[in-house]
């Protein structure tokens, strides 16, 4: 128990090390490149505390992508930076590559059946992923809707109100 | 400003987003906060990966400028400054002398240095193949491969070769190396090494993007940048086929 979680450990802090290098790469600069690799430890986080409940890899890779979303969209908005800076390195660690590979390691050896099965199972992963971001994306947008109409909504009243007292 | 002028600020602002990697809706939404901030009606801004044309008019004449697109990288830094440049625009309506320079110092602003960028591939090839399961050896040489791909990307760019043909090349770079290590030595896991070094070429930034702009429903662009997704990905399996057929 406690090696699996040592483990764990040390795979998120990978996660986190080989997103901060990307952000390098991407030439992002000051707090925003700890922010924003931190994301990939979210993300890593996410998906083995989601393993923990559902031991499902696409449930897991959901989650992770739900989760990695909604982060961004707060950092956004506490950082007052585009969400592309926070949401390209939190997915990084969840690009399915082990899974691709394997596809293709089984194509050029000839074993169609596997290669086939386990390319079913890659683009699985890859919808799962689209669906959490498609998922998380709307619903912060519905939230933010929401606020600003509620905002509108009690000013306009606000107004009505000094209008009577007028 | 006059109308040709607001016209120049707002399609410079997009492209230089465009250019290092905005979203669609975000070029799209600047120029029309741009133009509409400068007091202009009928703003009709259109912007695919390749090119933005912008029409607008000052309720007298009217006027078009389109821009293509020809080269694009990822600098999200000045992504980020160039969305507070808008912003700033919108705010104090600057005149054209004072937006060029500011655009000009953003355009100029820091980027990291070379070693370090080449610290950083080494240190992305040694992350993941750890992070993948590898052992402490494959993330030695998982390091050594990603610090060659990067030299190899920045040889194969001085020499203006397409990048299908560059991911070709580093896919079966990386293949070749850690399989024969692996065949000679006995000492590394040849996959473990393979896939996490290709997470140094797989098009993460362009599948997350094309995603997000499928969201904001710009159809066309979420379709080219998924099909550009796509080729990577192929160019990068091409690679490592031909590299796992030969030894």
């Amino acid at each position: 128990m406690l090696e699996e979680l040592f483990r764990g450990l040390l795979q998120c802090i990978w996660a986190f090390l080989g997103s901060l290098c990307f952000g390098i790469v991407f030439n992002i600069r000051g707090k925003n490149l700890f922010y924003s690799a931190f994301g990939g430890f979210v993300a890593w986080v996410a998906y083995l505390l989601c393993g923990i409940v559902v031991p499902e890899e696409i449930v897991q890779y959901f989650v992770a992508s739900v989760v990695i979303s909604i982060y961004s969209e707060s950092m956004a908005v506490y950082r007052k930076t585009p969400v592309t800076v926070f949401i390209v390195l939190g997915m990084v660690p969840l690009v399915p590559g082990g899974s691709i590979f394997y596809t293709m390691q089984h194509l050029i050896m000839g074993e169609y059946q596997l290669s086939y099965k386990v390319g079913v199972y890659t683009f699985a992963i890859a919808g799962a992923i689209a669906m959490g971001i498609l998922i998380a994306s709307f619903l912060v947008q519905l939230f933010k809707f929401s606020i600003t109409n509620i905002n509108q909504k009690k000013h306009k009243k606000e107004e009505k109100d000094n209008g009577k007292a007028l | 400003m006059k109308l040709e002028e607001v016209l120049d600020t707002a399609i410079l602002v997009g492209y230089n987003l465009l250019r290092n990697g905005a979203e669609i809706y975000r070029v799209e939404q600047s120029i029309v906060y741009i133009c509409t901030a400068y007091g202009m009606q009928e703003i009709e801004a259109f912007a695919i990966p390749s090119s933005i044309v912008v029409t607008i008019s000052d309720g007298r004449l009217s006027m078009t400028k389109s821009k293509r697109v020809l080269t694009r990288d990822t600098d999200l830094d000045k992504v980020d400054k160039l969305t507070d440049l808008s912003r700033k625009i919108c705010r104090e309506l600057p005149d054209y002398d004072t937006f060029k320079k500011l655009l000009q110092e953003i355009l100029n602003g820091p980027i990291y240095g070379k070693a370090l960028t080449y610290f950083a591939h080494a240190m992305i090839g040694l992350s993941f193949t750890l992070f993948f399961g590898g052992n402490y050896w494959d993330g030695l040489v998982g390091g050594m491969i990603g610090f060659s791909i990067a030299l190899l990307t920045g040889f194969m760019k001085r020499l203006r070769a397409n990048l299908f043909f560059n991911n070709i090349l580093c896919g079966f770079f990386s293949a070749f190396i850690s399989n024969i290590l692996a065949i000679k030595t006995g000492l590394f896991h040849a996959d473990k090494i393979i896939i996490g070094t290709i997470m140094l070429l797989v098009p993460g930034l362009a599948l997350a993007n094309s995603m997000r702009d499928f969201i904001s429903s710009d159809t066309m662009t979420g379709l080219s940048r998924l099909v550009e997704a796509l080729f990577v990905a192929m160019g990068i399996a091409i690679g490592v086929a031909f590299a796992m057929k030969f030894v």
